[in-house]
């Protein structure tokens, strides 16, 4: 059974496909490979920046040229050359409006199911009965707003008048440095410093585009806001920045996707995202990350380095992250919340699938600063193949955080006898009044459980999708509805041939 | 160094190199994350020039004091005095080091039956002020009736090159890849090798004790102990390791233990530095095919100590169960690094630590499981629990499990907190006063830990020490 097995699931390989590996050859403008001063004022330039942007910027590239590459994170790859990089790509005709949006742009984000119309929804979501109470014939279609992220430029944000109406700004970070440039003054780089790490102080100096989102006091925001980000161009790299802020009282809820195409060459994806949640506002967000993972070889994929944190500032408010990461040749990224209002609340959740060779090194800290702080984290690490897979999380409590509690569980699968699944918690307490859990466990789906499931007529494959499935169904349930449907497709898609 | 064999004299020599090459341990190397390395530093660490005489050594902390002898109290012991009576009467045999010296020749008929120990003196660092070194490799060793040829012809091997020690030092702590296992080998002054023969099985256990007196403060001291367990051996080792109270020395011991195939060893450390002395202890084993090590270690007082315990599961079978206690006071940081290398298939491993960390002492628990490609269906469990009893006392927890196998059953788990509040209502409620109540249930807490080590001598001494540890705990 073995051998028919391993050549069964060896054609099911060599079929296995990434279905956002296309290019779009579209009209584009580069800035030439290489970095230094004159790059970050290339871009700065190119964004009609105001002055006090490229001062920053250029004080986060003095900062980085001081620092050196982490070596401490479990994933090995070759030492990039940063020379090598384009730091700017964009299509060379800007839309001024949806409607002038290159067809072949449409195309693209149609292919990949996120259709720029703002009378759609997101493909493979169904539309839903009508709630109780609506006139018959009236369907409730969920509505997302969507920035989409093409190289280095937005090419367009869609419902952005009816959040206007709201008060809420969605909009490019561009934009919003055009327009809201006291509120980007303001808070960027307050979550994560121009001198944070390498790769977000590389960030601070050339980030070309991302998103800004602000939630007005007392708003909840009317829709779910999301960020399609496409990396298309070849010897690029993608330096987003996001940032959102909620004021007291608010809500939002923010989705992130990603695709790049299939290409031998490695592509570094190094962004950051800075939430700020002011009291009793609730900020929730997502990402389902489906990177070029690389071929089976390892050839290829995107290198997904990014830093993500999100800082509670204010009393009872709430900061939420899931993700589901299936893409990126190697992902390293650790979304944190900085607990420092009191009663503020810091959760994770998070499905990580790793196959072929994919590497990931994830996980999340939380920082427990106020008083009767709580923290939840729930990771769920699916491994296949040789890919090698680490949960790395950092608990910390200071000792202002009286009534603190946090628990964690970290449970990893292993789908094949040459894969790796490491768990490398940090906890650390300075207060005794602080409860703090934490669980690990490591297991395999077992021949009794597959065997169980082909004696009532399920085949192996569904099987196993069913199992895994049932193993991240904690992390799924937080997605927002309309992208548990895609997270839970993708997981399929990823996980399609991979026992054996 | 004339005298040593040519093998121990080569080996010394590359780990000196490596102790040039690679440098002491830096603080951004994962395994020295967060640690005060501010001890470790060249002039710190040269070995005690002139070693204590025993008659001149005194006692230990005055925390242990009611169970260490004041040697000048006690001629008849001798410098054997400084180690705690209720161990050292239960012991089969003792041996103890000063300032990283032995402090009476290793006498054949102390020892059990079937137990060799040898000691090669003398192979004192190459440093020039090694002036009192002799260069006799001691040998002494005793066997069971029948079975004295065999003891012989081990002794005699003993030191040769390709001999079974040979084979053994240096061979578990690696001076390649531990930096203070390659300092105590090029620096140590007398290594001790304990050889228990096949099927010999020890029913009380050995006790090993170190202490660093005030001639060691500022100084360090590098005792070395060797143990082999032929297949299906059996033997139990107190290992204690002390200090003046207001001597700032450096502790630097390294163990090796191989454990050979169906062998059990119960290694039991008590750590009980001195108020200002620190310990950076490497205690490596490995166990074959359905060998078995319970280790155990407490660890109370010190300014800093950092127990590193390693064990490799070479062999199908192989078990190793790691238990451990923290006693924190004052501004102590006390640390347990524990690594299991799981390199064989249906092999067990089982950790539980605990720590009662009070005032403002910190605890440092970094535990990892390895689990390697071809070993299939092995259990790995680890727990670790902290009290936290003040506002300034910290816990610190890395578990850690780096799993390369598919079929396994791994897990960890941690936790840290304060007394349960309703417990103590409990007990309050039940007319016990809330300061006895926190009491038992803190000692409760800690004798879960207790009852894991694997020695009852060194169990009931441990609780002795927790109740000398616990502010009113010498009334329960």
């Amino acid at each position: 059974m073995a051998a028919d097995k391993s050549d069964e699931a060896l054609e099911g390989l060599a079929q296995r496909g990434y279905s956002a590996g296309f290019y779009t050859d579209i009209e584009q403008e580069f800035a030439p490979p290489g970095l230094d001063e004159s790059t970050i004022r290339f871009i700065s330039d190119k964004k009609r920046e105001p002055a006090w942007m490229l001062e920053w910027r250029l004080e986060a590239y003095r900062n980085w040229l001081g620092m050196t590459a982490p070596q401490w994170q479990k994933v090995r790859f070759a030492p990039i050359d940063f020379q090598a990089i384009s730091y700017y790509a964009a299509p060379k005709r800007g839309p001024a409006s949806l409607d002038e949006v290159d067809p072949k742009l449409l195309e693209t984000y149609a292919k990949l199911g996120i259709p720029l119309h703002e009378q759609k929804m997101l493909a493979g979501v169904q539309e839903q009965e009508p709630a109780p109470g609506t006139a018959a014939g009236e369907t409730t279609k969920p509505r997302v707003a969507v920035d989409a992220v093409f190289d280095s430029v937005s090419v367009t944000t869609t419902f952005k008048e009816e959040l206007a109406r709201s008060g809420v700004i969605f909009c490019s970070i561009s934009e919003a440095l055009r327009d809201h440039p006291e509120l980007v003054r303001r808070y960027i780089g307050t979550v994560v410093s121009r001198r944070d790490n390498f790769f977000a102080a590389l960030n601070s100096a050339v980030f070309s585009d991302g998103s800004f989102v602000y939630i007005p006091e007392g708003v909840e925001c009317p829709m779910e806001l999301s960020t399609y980000f496409r990396i298309n161009a070849g010897h690029t790299g993608q330096f987003e920045r996001t940032l959102i802020i909620a004021e007291r009282g608010s809500s939002v809820s923010y989705l992130e996707g990603c695709t790049a195409p299939q290409r031998d060459e490695h592509q570094l994806h190094a962004a950051v995202v800075e939430l700020i949640a002011h009291e009793d506002a609730r900020i929730k967000y997502s990402t389902v990350q489906n990177w070029y993972p690389g071929d089976e070889q390892g050839r290829g994929g995107v290198y997904n380095f990014v830093t993500k944190r999100g800082l509670c500032a204010g009393a009872r408010s709430k900061i939420s992250w899931t993700q589901v990461e299936t893409g990126s040749a190697i992902t390293w990224k650790y979304p944190s919340c900085v607990l420092q209002g009191d009663d503020s609340q810091g959760e994770f959740y998070s499905v990580a699938v790793t196959r072929g060779r994919q590497q990931a090194d994830t996980g999340t800290k939380m920082i427990h600063i106020g008083r009767n702080t709580r923290s939840q984290i729930l990771s769920k690490g699916v491994s296949a193949d040789d890919a090698d897979q680490t949960y790395r999380g950092l608990v910390k409590i200071l000792p202002s955080a009286a009534g603190a509690r946090n628990y964690s569980q970290c449970d990893s699968m292993l789908l094949s006898d040459r894969c790796g699944a490491h768990t490398f918690p940090y906890l650390d307490v300075r207060h005794p009044s602080a409860q703090l859990e934490h669980e690990a466990t490591t297991s395999r789906i077992s021949d009794e459980q597959i065997f169980y499931c082909k004696q009532r007529g399920i085949s192996e494959e569904d099987a196993v999708s069913m199992i895994v499935n049932g193993f991240c169904k904690e992390v799924f349930q937080e997605l927002p509805m309309e992208f548990a449907v895609e997270a839970q497709k993708l997981l399929e898609i990823t996980l399609e041939n991979s026992v054996g | 160094m004339a005298g040593a064999p040519q093998w121990v004299l080569q080996r010394r020599a590359h780990a000196e190199e490596q102790v040039e090459s690679r440098g002491l341990p830096q603080p951004h190397w994962e395994a020295w994350r967060g640690c005060d390395l501010g001890a470790l530093t060249p002039s710190r660490l040269t070995s005690v020039a002139a070693p204590a005489l025993a008659s001149s050594v005194a006692p230990a902390a005055a925390r242990g004091a009611g169970a260490v002898t004041d040697p000048s109290s006690d001629p008849l012991r001798g410098p054997i005095g400084l180690l705690p009576a209720p161990l050292c009467d239960a012991a089969s045999a003792r041996l103890l080091f000063v300032d990283g010296r032995l402090t009476s020749p290793v006498e054949a008929s102390e020892w059990p039956p079937g137990v060799t120990v040898s000691v090669l003196s003398g192979v004192g660092a190459a440093d020039a002020h090694d002036t009192t070194a002799t260069t006799a490799a001691v040998t002494t060793a005793a066997a069971p009736e029948g079975s004295a040829a065999v003891a012989s012809d081990q002794a005699a091997s003993l030191w040769q090159g390709d001999g079974w020690a040979a084979s053994h030092l240096g061979a578990h702590a690696k001076a390649d890849e531990l930096p203070l296992a390659a300092l105590n080998l090029a620096r140590t002054r007398e290594v001790v090798v304990i050889h228990v023969a096949a099927g010999i099985e020890v029913a009380e256990p050995l006790l090993i004790g170190s202490y660093c007196s005030a001639a060691a403060a500022g100084q360090a001291v590098y005792p070395r102990v060797l143990l082999c367990a032929e297949p299906g051996s059996r033997i139990g080792v107190i290992e204690w390791c002390s200090g003046a109270a207001a001597s700032d020395y450096l502790h630097i011991p390294v163990y090796e233990l191989a454990i050979d195939r169906g062998a059990r060893v119960e290694w039991t450390r008590l750590s009980e530095e001195g108020e200002v002395g620190r310990q950076f202890a490497t205690l490596r084993a490995t166990v074959q095919a359905d060998g078995e090590l319970a280790l155990h270690s407490h660890l109370d007082g010190g300014a800093q100590v950092r127990a590193d315990l390693g064990v490799v599961l070479a062999g199908s079978n192989a078990g190793a169960d790691l238990s451990g206690l923290v006693l924190g006071k004052d501004a102590s940081y006390l640390d347990h690094h524990t690594a299991i290398w799981h390199c064989a298939a249906e092999t067990y491993s089982r950790q539980l630590f605990k720590g009662v960390l009070d005032e403002s002492a910190c605890g440092l628990f970094d535990g990892a499981s390895h689990v390697a490609e071809q070993a299939q269906r092995i259990q790995a469990e680890q727990q670790c629990r902290n009290l936290l009893l003040s506002d300034t006392a910290q816990a610190r927890m890395v578990p850690r499990l780096e799993i390369y196998a598919d079929d396994v059953r791994c897990s960890h788990g941690a936790t840290s907190g304060e007394l349960d509040e309703q417990a103590i209502f409990y007990m309050r409620a039940r007319g016990i006063d809330a300061a006895v109540a926190r009491l038992l249930l803190t000692e409760a807490f800690a004798e879960g830990a207790i009852a894991a080590g694997p020695c009852a001598v060194a169990a009931a001494y441990q609780r002795q020490q927790l109740r000398r540890f616990l502010p009113g705990g010498e009334a329960l």
